[in-house]
């Protein structure tokens, strides 16, 4: 039986956008908090080691930022992916949990010492001896590295699934293909928004001199040097994609190459910066430009995690669900018996729309077009398919697989269909207050037809 | 019992969901209950000064507070992992219908974390008393409205397919039910009994007869208050509810959470006559509000066997946490709960050696 949901309507906004912009903020105040944990390791070793006082007044400093940004923004970000997800897409969150709850609930332990060892530190570090100082915070940094592992493994599964397709085990899709270098990506980034966050900080926060600045800033600023691998690992990472994803990357689709080149340029600019630093010695990151390097490093962030998000469609979970919540299976059942037939929720403006056909296309529209698409909003049909003939939209969608590889097949009788023709036309003519039913049977006979040749699969050969 | 009527598989989700939801209670307890007594001063202060005794208590809750959000918050994380499994159609759908409203708890839960730490700053404290019984009060209204938000999503998502369609149609952000008030008082006010004795151990070894009986005060309050609650809810549950827990092995149940509160409020009851905090008896008022949680944590769960048994959500449901069951993967959490909580106890062990270690 087909779980159905209540749709809520997000006005003009695109639903990807709302779960994608909190993404992306939540990824990089993560992202943050994992590098921070490794710099403060690093300080704090200088001190054990070198007696270093200006090492230890950075961690003490940096470390009240890092509590203050990513304990609570954070966190509070972290459970909000959940609950947004939930809004967007409850199938797919359904079917992650269902999946991968034991590796979910693993990274919870780790939470748990992330916020045992941080708080530990942020309330007694001023009176602990230096090993332990250093001691909590590398546990620190182990316990938030590894809530990156487990989440990453979920992450990346539902792009390239692998193994997991074939036997449902779980291992063989969390060390999915694009795992590593995804880790590996995450980790250098990590790494490099921590370092830039810190030359920041250091320039923001009182109590350091002119010259103290400058030391400090030199030495974050190695935290950028692993950033020379990342194009081999994005290689990497662009490498094991699935041909067709790759292919949109590489200028496939437009708006996931100007995504990828944001990031690709953004990060590029930080490397450059990075390597000007380290070639000559007596150049300084005041606050103005660590901030603009920071504004960077969001831009890459935002650029990569699009690219992540975008690559993966016509799906959420790559050949088992698409973007709509319908499975292939499906796909084929909706064909027969109709996609909203069952649905339990009405329309909350049924009155608006003048006919019933009207109201089953803005159904229709509701369940498999909108959790992508607005009606005249961000990524609108109407903008898209506004001013296409009444024949060209009834075969377009029909053949929606065919007229784009990245959308997934219409799911839906031929009657569906016609009544989301016709709410687009509708829509397209102003929403006019009166408007005919349009129920020719001929008209039914060649969708049906075309939805025969267009099959119920989807235009992304499986394995 | 329903418990014991469960597939193993469940009855382990269940099991673990009930025991990460406990842990989070405690915590939330806490926060919930510390908010409110910090309010309370922090009004009380505006129209005369309160006594050393207060102060400390105050003083040592807002020191804590954003420590104890934390925890809560993370704490959560399991028990929502969990709940997801067993009801994951009543859950989400709860959280769809609620929409803006049950998002807002985020954005509130943020402003409030950071007004935890404001209240530790010298600035606020050099501000006038209203300013800062203004804050309070506010931290206190967010953690409010994020517990009525939970109440009204818990009963929202027991409500069944019929009453879900019509509060989709109508387009409501608000989930009107009989239940939410007494619920919700029962498990605010209680929320006292449980920061009474945390903050006894916390304080345990420098305490006042005056702090004893200022603690006592918030125990029998929150345990008294939480009592009266709990029996305006019971008018409130619905006929099929409760029958449920006038069956024997629910009553045990009930009759052990009120054993627990009555073991809780003795211990209180005597170290306040005392004016002492003694070990032994803060140990059985702990382990009184201990049992007590627990035990209406299984109750809580009786209600919504109840009301999803009611609408013909209970069969589903337990047949989606069977197809979502897997062994897989289980070991490794197994292994990590166990290594990572010995972590946890080392590091705090750790440091806490160090401190002595210090302060000698």
């Amino acid at each position: 039986m087909f779980p159905y949901y209540p749709i809520n309507d997000f006005g003009p906004v695109m639903k990807g956008m709302v779960i994608g912009g909190l993404g992306i903020f939540h990824v990089f105040l993560a992202q943050f908090a994992i590098g921070g944990g490794m710099l403060l390791c690093y300080f704090q070793w200088r001190d054990n080691k070198y007696g270093d006082r200006l090492a230890r007044r950075f961690v003490d400093g940096y470390f009240r930022w890092l509590v203050l940004v990513s304990f609570v923004t954070g966190a509070l970000t972290g459970v909000a992916m959940w609950l947004t997800t939930i809004q967007i897409s409850p199938r797919t969150i359904g079917l992650m949990v269902d999946e991968f709850h034991w590796l979910w609930a693993t990274e919870w332990t780790f939470f748990c010492v992330e916020v045992a060892s941080g708080y530990a530190f942020y309330r007694y570090a001023k009176i602990l001896d230096g090993k332990t100082r250093l001691l909590l915070l590398q546990i620190y940094a182990v316990a938030a590295w590894m809530s990156l592992f487990w989440i990453n493994g979920i992450l990346s599964w539902q792009l390239t699934p692998g193994g997991w397709l074939e036997d449902r085990s779980i291992w063989a899709g969390f060390f999915n293909a694009t795992f590593w270098p995804s880790l590996i990506y995450r980790t250098l980034a990590s790494m490099a928004i921590a370092g830039l966050v810190a030359a920041l900080v250091v320039n923001v926060a009182s109590g350091f001199s002119a010259d103290e600045r400058w030391t400090l800033v030199r030495r974050v600023f190695w935290f950028l040097a692993p950033m020379a691998l990342m194009p081999v690992v994005g290689g990497w990472y662009l490498a094991v994609l699935p041909a067709d994803s790759r292919g949109w990357v590489m200028g496939g689709s437009i708006a996931m190459t100007l995504f990828f080149t944001l990031g690709a340029g953004a990060s590029l600019l930080i490397g450059a910066y990075a390597i000007a630093m380290f070639a000559r010695p007596k150049l300084f990151v005041n606050g103005a430009t660590a901030a603009m390097l920071c504004v960077l490093a969001f831009a890459a962030t935002a650029g990569g995690e699009f690219v992540r998000e975008g690559v993966r469609k016509p799906y959420t979970v790559r050949h088992t669900l698409y973007s709509n919540s319908i499975t292939n299976d499906e796909v084929a059942y909706f064909r027969e018996v109709g996609c909203v037939t069952n649905d339990p929720y009405p329309l909350i403006n049924a009155s608006s729309y003048p006919t019933d056909q009207l109201v089953l296309g803005a159904r229709v529209f509701r369940m498999q077009c909108s959790i992508c698409h607005t009606m005249d909003g961000a990524n609108g049909v109407m903008h898209l398919a506004g001013t296409w003939s009444i024949d060209q939209l009834r075969l377009n969608i029909a053949k929606l697989q065919y007229t784009k590889p990245f959308m997934p097949p219409f799911a839906g009788t031929p009657e569906e269909l016609e009544a989301l023709v016709q709410l687009v036309r509708w829509e397209h003519e102003g929403r006019p207050g009166e408007w005919d039913t349009s129920d020719d049977e001929t008209v039914l006979r060649h969708i049906a037809d075309s939805l025969a040749k267009a099959g119920t699969q989807s235009m992304i050969p499986r394995p | 019992m329903f418990l014991l009527e469960l597939p193993t598989a469940n009855l382990l989700y269940l099991v673990l969901y009930l025991a990460t939801l406990v842990l989070h209670v405690v915590a939330m307890n806490y926060v919930v209950g510390g908010a409110m007594v910090v309010a309370g001063a922090a009004v009380f202060k505006v129209f005369r000064g309160y006594c050393d005794a207060t102060q400390a208590i105050v003083d040592k809750i807002v020191d804590w507070l954003p420590l104890a959000l934390g925890v809560t918050i993370t704490l959560g994380v399991a028990p929502i992992l969990f709940i997801q499994l067993l009801y994951k159609h009543a859950f989400y759908t709860a959280n769809l219908l609620l929409f803006h409203r049950w998002m807002a708890i985020l954005p509130v839960l943020i402003a409030a974390f950071y007004l935890l730490y404001l209240q530790k700053t010298n600035w606020i404290q050099q501000r006038a008393a209203f300013v800062r019984a203004l804050v309070a009060l506010g931290v206190l209204g967010m953690f409010l409205f994020v517990a009525w938000s939970w109440s009204e999503n818990h009963l929202l998502s027991l409500a069944g397919e019929g009453e879900w369609v019509e509060h989709y149609s109508a387009a409501r952000n608000w989930h009107r039910s009989g239940e939410l008030l007494p619920r919700l008082a029962m498990w605010v006010i209680g929320a006292l009994a449980t920061l009474s004795v945390i903050l006894a151990w916390q304080l345990r070894g420098r305490t006042t007869t005056a702090v004893v009986r200022r603690l006592a005060g918030i125990g029998i309050t929150g345990g008294v208050g939480a009592a009266a609650a709990g029996a305006w809810y019971w008018t409130e549950l619905p006929t099929e509810a409760k029958l449920a827990i006038r069956q024997p092995a629910h009553l045990v149940v009930l009759a052990t959470a009120a054993a627990g509160l009555v073991v809780m409020l003795a211990a209180w009851g005597h170290m306040a006559r005392t004016g002492r905090l003694s070990t032994v008896w803060l140990w059985w008022a702990t382990a009184g509000i201990a049992v007590a949680i627990a035990a209406a944590t299984v109750l809580r769960e009786v209600r919504r066997y109840v009301a999803l048994h009611t609408v013909d959500q209970w069969e589903p449901a337990v047949e989606a946490a069977i197809n979502a069951a897997r062994l897989q993967g289980f070991g490794v959490f197994a292994l990590f709960l166990v290594i990572n909580t010995l972590v946890i106890v080392w590091l705090i062990a750790r440091v806490r050696s160090r401190l002595h270690a210090h302060a000698n």
